[in-house]
């Protein structure tokens, strides 16, 4: 793999001097990556997913996208590089699933008042891929919670994205669409597809992800492999619980089982 | 197999909304002709409007400036709902929401109590109504723009600054006469046969040119619906839109209320029975609401004539009536 460099985060900041989401972080990002971050609840996970988006501006450092600086961009190009889901989505209004897909193409079809039959078809495209052509015509709000989020990620596609970034996609999904939403993911990875994602299931990083962004308090904790960064010694220190690593025995990749209290009195 | 069915179903959604634009066309005109004719036949109006006007100098002098009102406050409303509805993620904002409709009034009952149509004579009410609304616009706009145009604030803002112009309204009218009082009153529940007739040639562009523009929005409202994040994600940038959507519309309503004073329902019910027959995709939606504010309120004004007839209603009690229950039943239905 050519490891073109993507993003660049030096020495970035962010929140203020004596309440800081985000300390210091330097960070390489490469092209085709397929990347969990990870981390304790108010580590800064869903900061940095927005600094990478370009949503937010760190009050310190530098985030250099494709060779310039984020901030140089306008919000249309980089929505034409970059797509981004945020964790939750209110929608007031029952659009129907193609009218919500179609928003997508906006930042490709602003020339135009209209989306064009270009736009059309891309959006076709996109519902075959996601396999959710039985939901045409559908309105948004009656979808349950796994046809949703394939929607919502349809959406995101139907940018034509360089980079998807996702936060929590699969957190408040039952494991039957935890799987086919990753698998999804993994198959636009194998596409070429730079994918980062913040993940709560540490098993889940464990088995999708190539690398883990481990984030503690607002730094990096490790950065690396799986079986680097899920030690039962790092997850012990960052989330201060008792766990068991294991090893998957199809994947080989670490397998983390949470290890309660009193188990753990028994064996002293 | 299913991309022809896509396209099946996309032909069938395209002929329902231009199916409904045309009964909404349709209504409008016969709306339109009983607001002229006003018992009377057509072929009299017609003869009084484009032939003779010696025949009926009624009709053109008195009901068409009225109907053409009617027209462009009603459509107005209409779009300026979709548009606030979309920008506050509410579907139950209205154009008043934001406390225009307070400022308005205070700008009116000042006018009133310092006897101001004594210098701008019929000037004096729509001057003063619109800048009252425009008052109230700028202080939202101030407050809420290091918010980034926060929806819940704009919409808290705006209860409040309301409160406040209502009981600066209230110390005027516990000072004022009763007549002046009874003047006010009646501007406040909405008035179409106020207006002087020289007045609506300047009136007309001034309703129409931020209409069009808004009407080209329609894919950015639809983005906006979603939230100032994900509107961000998606090419769209929020506060520049916002900024945009929020001056033309905040216009349009200064001017409805300058022109008839405080019409209330026609900017909530209509999008919302449009946005259940034709969906919620605003670009469709937001032309369907001009015709059907406006078929709404010409109606109204014909029932506020006929239905207690000699007397005349205010027009907005008619409309707060029909919006009233229109609404109690759609969402009794829901539930």
């Amino acid at each position: 793999m050519s490891k073109e460099i993507l993003y660049s985060l030096r020495n970035v900041s962010f929140g203020y001097t004596d309440d800081e989401v985000l300390r210091e972080i330097d960070l390489d990002i490469y092209k085709g990556e397929l990347i969990g971050i990870i981390g304790p609840n108010g580590a800064g996970k869903t900061t940095l997913l927005r600094i990478l988006s370009g949503y937010l501006i760190p009050q310190r450092g530098q985030v250099i996208f494709t060779g310039r600086n984020i901030r140089e961009y306008d919000t249309r190009s980089l929505a034409r590089y970059i797509a981004t889901l945020p964790q939750s989505l209110e929608i007031p209004f029952s659009y129907t699933v193609e009218e919500f897909i179609t928003m997508g193409r906006y930042p490709h079809a602003i020339k135009d008042f209209h989306y064009g039959e270009s736009d059309r078809e891309f959006v076709g495209d996109v519902m075959r891929l996601m396999n959710i052509e039985s939901l045409y015509g559908r309105k948004v709000d009656t979808l349950s919670g796994g046809e949703r989020q394939k929607v919502f990620l349809a959406q995101s596609l139907a940018q034509d994205p360089k980079v998807l970034l996702l936060d929590e996609p699969v957190s408040h999904l039952d494991i039957k669409y935890q799987m086919i939403t990753l698998e999804v993911l993994q198959s636009l990875h194998a596409e070429g597809l730079t994918i980062i994602m913040v993940l709560h299931d540490l098993n889940l990083a464990s088995e999708f992800c190539s690398r883990i962004i481990f984030l503690s308090r607002g730094h990096i904790h490790t950065d690396g492999t799986p079986s680097v960064t899920l030690t039962y010694k790092n997850i012990e220190e960052v989330y201060n619980t008792v766990v068991l690593v294991r090893e998957n025995p199809l994947s080989g990749k670490p397998f983390i089982i949470p290890i309660s209290k009193k188990y753990l009195k028994k064996s002293q | 197999m299913s991309s022809e069915a896509n396209k099946a179903h996309k032909e069938r959604l395209k002929k329902n909304s231009i199916l409904v634009l045309t009964i909404l066309l349709v209504l409008l005109i016969i709306s339109i002709l009983f607001s002229l004719s006003y018992g009377k036949s057509i072929t009299h109006v017609m003869k009084s409007l484009f032939v003779d006007s010696g025949i009926d100098p009624v009709v053109r002098k008195v009901r068409l400036p009225r109907t053409l009102m009617a027209f462009f406050v009603g459509g107005s409303l209409g779009i300026c709902g979709v548009v606030l509805q979309s920008i506050l993620r509410n579907p139950l904002a209205e154009p008043y929401t934001l406390g225009l409709s307070g400022g308005a009034t205070f700008g009116v009952a000042l006018s009133a109590t310092i006897g101001l149509e004594r210098y701008l004579s019929l000037y004096a009410n729509p001057l003063m109504g619109f800048m009252g609304a425009m008052a109230s616009v700028m202080i939202i706009y101030l407050l809420t723009r290091k918010k980034f145009f926060h929806p819940n604030s704009m919409i808290l803002f705006g209860i409040v600054v309301s409160l406040v112009f209502s009981s600066f309204v209230f110390f005027l009218f516990s000072i004022l006469d009763p007549d002046k009082m009874q003047i006010t009153l009646m501007w406040l529940m909405g008035d179409l046969s106020s207006l002087d007739i020289k007045l609506i040639p300047a009136y007309i562009p001034m309703f129409l040119i931020p209409a069009i523009i808004m009407l080209f929005f329609g894919r950015e409202l639809d983005i906006l619906s979603l939230g100032s994040e994900k509107a961000q994600y998606l090419g769209v940038n929020p506060p520049r839109m916002y900024r945009i959507l929020f001056l033309l519309s905040s216009i349009v309503t200064g001017l409805c209320v300058s022109a008839s004073g405080i019409i209330g329902f026609v900017g909530l019910i209509v999008p919302h029975i449009l946005r259940n027959i034709i969906g919620a995709g605003h670009s469709s939606l937001l032309f369907a609401s001009y015709l059907g504010g406006a078929f709404f309120l010409i109606a109204s004004d014909v029932i506020s004539r006929y239905i207690l007839y000699p007397v005349e209603l205010p027009v907005g009690v008619v409309t707060a009536m029909l919006g009233g229950f229109t609404l109690l039943i759609v969402i009794v239905r829901r539930t």
